[in-house]
């Protein structure tokens, strides 16, 4: 491949360059979606997922328990019962991601020496 | 003065306490390493566009959103947030993360802005690499406080008092920030952030309850309640965590 100036100067302007450019700002405005909506994801969701689909469930199942006549007392401690199930769940995931390498990664004394 | 006015103000000022903590660590490095005008520059526009945004959004939110609909999707909001931040302060308090070191992460910002141009700090003049690096720290910093100050405000039409402690809280760490330059990492980051979950988890449930058609006992001072009652979880979650991680290290 060369590399000669010919081959490296820009096009002079003309109707194919504007063409260019207004294609290359169409897929410019066509990818913002895309990077917005990514961008909201890591910042709502990131990396518990499982958080923002239980506080959707949440949300839900204390609705369906206050419109269907369940006892006040009921209405009120579900919330932060299933809250705190939530955040258990959530915890005892991250502990056993993080536990189960911790473990294999980091030999005890009585650990045969390496070969 | 309300117990939930009370910590609607705590939460908002502690949030943007430590959001601004980790912001500042970042315009610290740039201006240390860059030059002081354009960190300063960038740092004072990001947080023009983080009150605009907050000045833009919240009187709609506030005007033409309906209150239980409001109040559902702002406490689903505070609940997915508060329970992130809780989860992190856990697990940090407990030994299995680590801890955010403002240290380290200064260091690690001025090696990177040391690579990023070998021609050294651009003192005095217009320095586009610092200007973007202080915006963009302080702008994703800021942008989870907005979130915050919006929906806590909106949520219990107290936008005005919600903005001011945030913008007291840029005002505190910024002043004591300067002072103390690099003793960032003294700050009891964790301690705060435990805090703030609590409080963001605390408010969720209650609004988010409220929303649905709960009627808490005691109205407003339900959420002291509920901060207690969530910070005896946490607390019950630290002490099982850490146990079990001295059992796993004992038996190592």
């Amino acid at each position: 491949m060369s590399t000669s100036p010919e081959h490296v100067r820009p096009d002079p302007p003309g109707p194919g360059s504007s063409t260019r450019v207004i294609r290359t700002a169409a897929a410019a405005v066509g990818r913002w979606p895309g990077a917005v909506g990514r961008f909201v994801w890591d910042f709502v969701v990131g990396d518990t997922p499982e958080l923002a689909v239980g506080a959707v469930v949440v949300v839900v199942v204390v609705a369906l328990l206050a419109h269907n006549g369940a006892a006040r007392p009921v209405t009120v401690a579900a919330m932060p019962v299933l809250v705190t199930l939530m955040l258990g769940a959530s915890v005892r995931r991250a502990r056993r991601s993080r536990a189960a390498p911790q473990v294999e990664d980091t030999p005890g004394p009585e650990a045969p020496p390496p070969g | 003065m309300h117990s939930a006015t009370v910590v609607l103000v705590v939460s908002v000022f502690l949030a943007s306490s430590v959001e601004m903590v980790e912001a500042l660590t970042i315009v610290l490095a740039v201006g240390v390493t860059r030059g002081w005008r354009s960190a300063l520059e960038g740092a004072g526009a990001a947080l023009v566009v983080l009150a605009a945004m907050v000045a833009a959004a919240g009187p709609a939110l506030v005007l033409y959103v309906p209150l239980n609909a409001l109040r559902i999707a702002v406490g689903g909001l505070l609940l997915v947030f508060g329970l992130q931040w809780l989860r992190k302060a856990v697990l940090r308090a407990a030994g299995l993360k680590a801890k955010h070191d403002e240290d380290a992460i200064f260091a690690e910002h001025v090696a990177e802005l040391r690579v990023a141009d070998g021609s050294g700090p651009a003192r005095g003049r217009r320095d586009a690499t610092a200007f973007v690096v202080a915006f963009k720290g302080v702008f994703l910093e800021g942008l989870e406080v907005v979130v915050i100050v919006l929906t806590l405000g909106a949520a219990d039409h107290r936008l005005g008092l919600a903005a001011a402690a945030g913008g007291a809280a840029v005002v505190v760490v910024g002043g004591v920030g300067a002072l103390v330059a690099r003793q960032l990492a003294a700050v009891p980051e964790n301690a705060m952030k435990m805090a703030v979950g609590l409080m963001l988890v605390s408010f969720g449930s209650f609004w988010a309850g409220e929303g649905v058609g709960v009627r808490w006992p005691g109205s407003d001072l339900a959420l002291p309640v509920l901060v207690a009652v969530y910070g005896l979880v946490a607390w019950v979650a630290v002490a099982t965590l850490a146990r079990d991680r001295r059992a796993v290290v004992d038996v190592a």
